[in-house]
């Protein structure tokens, strides 16, 4: 075979290794969601993930965002006044930490710490023969290991992201009055006049998005270990990859259908 | 009544499975011995439901084994893993009451669970232990409770005596024995221990290279004519 077959079958490989690949976590997807609204529930894993997700993702989700504000403040100041435009940094500040920075950022953190932290659990039940153990037990992996946590990932990372948006703006609140100047009232004002239902509700939709995407990844990917510590790490890693990368990508396409004009 | 008939897999090109048929009457205790990589987990996998064999058929209690009909067996059957498999984020008891909390309330099933525990010699206080804190041979007597929770009909065995002490194995070994008798169950075991032979078998058999080599009542064990079994007893390997 010469040079240019051999480079085109390698790249049809890859095409249907990445097709296959898209395939998998679509179906997972559906089956996951079936598994949800399916019987049995188990309540007491649902309460676990959701203080798991939620309520210990909070101080991290908190520092990110009132740091992310403070910044995004001062960029904003800085390149405002090259148009002498200094006046619209809290609506730009309100409009870009509620539509775009605040879910995306919580998207992203909650990949870091929630899919990273289900993969390994996950994955480590694997290749200890729990999950094994499970099915023994005559209990259904998807529905006791992956419907509650992909729950408790979409209700709770809207109300992270409620969370993220408000101390990201609060935080730039804070820089404006109290390092640039801003009259405190005013700046309120003009972030809470400027802010639409819309915006908030495209923020609460991409954060049930990310939150789904964040924990099916990881229970994807735990799932789907091989033997052994490497597989774990592994797991843990493409979880983690994929999760970022699908995030930012329903992220690109949540935006097209709410502002594409 | 356990029956394995003509089991075969594959892992792409590597036959593991070559056809392998068993056995196990009622109230029996089968024990499978053979040298690493003979293929015994995967039968085991097999007989259980957690592995699809490429062919062949496995019967539990009159009821051939399908994705549909494993649901409604599972309840009947009991599994120790080797490294005991239990839940790391669960209270022990919670771990052995894993299905009776299902059944009852979570006091009662508490109740059960301890009196399990009791049973294979574990104390109430090791109850709200996680298995962390448990060393091995508490691990597997833990597993075992869990495994005898329902008060299943079939029992499985996979190295049961794997990374423990002789001492402990010793024990584990005898309490699988009572178990097994006082539920009158029919269990399916695998190792490479002779001990485990001695203790728990009634019926033993041989598998090596993917296929069943020699099946026979564990009394007669030591008269088998089979070379590579009286290998495998011996501790050497057959050329030698």
């Amino acid at each position: 075979m010469n040079l240019g077959l051999k480079l085109l079958a390698a790249l049809g490989r890859a095409v249907l290794r990445g097709l296959r690949a898209i395939g998998s976590v679509t179906l997972f997807a559906l089956e996951t969601a079936r598994h949800i609204v399916t019987p049995p529930f188990y309540p007491r894993a649902f309460r676990s993930a959701l203080m798991q997700i939620g309520w210990l993702s909070l101080p991290v989700i908190g520092l990110t965002a009132l740091f992310t504000g403070g910044a995004l403040v001062l960029q904003i100041y800085a390149g405002g006044a090259r148009f002498d435009a200094q006046a619209v940094v809290p609506q730009i500040v309100a409009i870009g930490m509620v539509r775009e920075l605040g879910p995306v950022l919580v998207g992203l953190m909650v990949a870091a710490r929630v899919t990273t932290s289900i993969a390994a659990e996950i994955a480590t039940m694997k290749v200890t023969e729990q999950i094994d153990a499970l099915i023994t037990l005559s209990t259904d992996p998807m529905k006791y290991l992956t419907a509650p946590r992909v729950l408790a990932g979409t209700l709770t990372v809207p109300v992270l992201v409620a969370v993220g948006d408000t101390i990201g703006i609060m935080g730039g609140y804070g820089v404006a009055t109290g390092t640039l100047g801003f009259n405190a009232a005013s700046y309120l004002r003009d972030t809470v006049h400027f802010i639409e239902p819309l915006d908030i509700a495209t923020s609460l939709t991409k954060g049930a998005a990310f939150g789904y995407i964040a924990t099916m990844m990881g229970c994807y990917y735990g799932l789907r270990a091989s033997r052994g510590a490497m597989g774990v790490g592994l797991a843990t890693k493409g979880a983690v990859e994929y999760a970022a990368v699908l995030i930012l990508a329903a992220n690109f396409a949540l935006t097209s259908v709410f502002f594409a004009q | 009544m356990i029956v394995l008939d003509t089991l075969r897999k594959s892992f792409g090109s590597r036959p593991v499975l070559r056809g392998v048929s068993l056995r196990v009457p009622k109230g029996h205790s089968m024990v499978v011995i053979g040298p690493s990589g003979a293929g015994k987990s995967i039968m085991l996998k097999c007989a259980i439901g957690l592995t699809q064999p490429d062919s062949g058929t496995v019967t539990l209690a009159n009821t051939r084994i399908t994705p549909a009909s494993r649901a409604r067996l599972m309840p009947q059957t009991g599994v120790l893993f080797q490294g005991a498999a239990l839940f790391d984020s669960l209270p022990i008891w919670e771990n052995v009451a894993f299905t009776l909390l299902r059944q009852m309330s979570r006091a009662r099933a508490r109740a059960a669970a301890i009196e399990k525990l009791a049973r294979v010699g574990l104390s109430a206080d090791v109850a709200d232990r996680l298995p962390s804190e448990l060393s091995g041979g508490m691990r597997k007597r833990a597993g075992l409770a869990r495994a005898i929770a329902n008060e299943p009909q079939l029992m499985f065995f996979d190295e049961p005596t794997t990374g423990l002490d002789p001492v402990m194995a010793g024990k584990i070994n005898r309490l699988i024995r009572e178990v097994v008798t006082e539920l009158g169950a029919t269990a399916l075991t695998i190792t490479h221990d002779i001990t485990t032979v001695q203790t728990v078998a009634d019926d033993v058999a041989f598998l090596c290279e993917g296929k069943v080599r020699w099946t026979g009542e564990a009394a007669t064990l030591n008269e088998t004519e089979d070379p590579k079994l009286r290998a495998f007893l011996a501790g050497r390997s057959e050329d030698e």
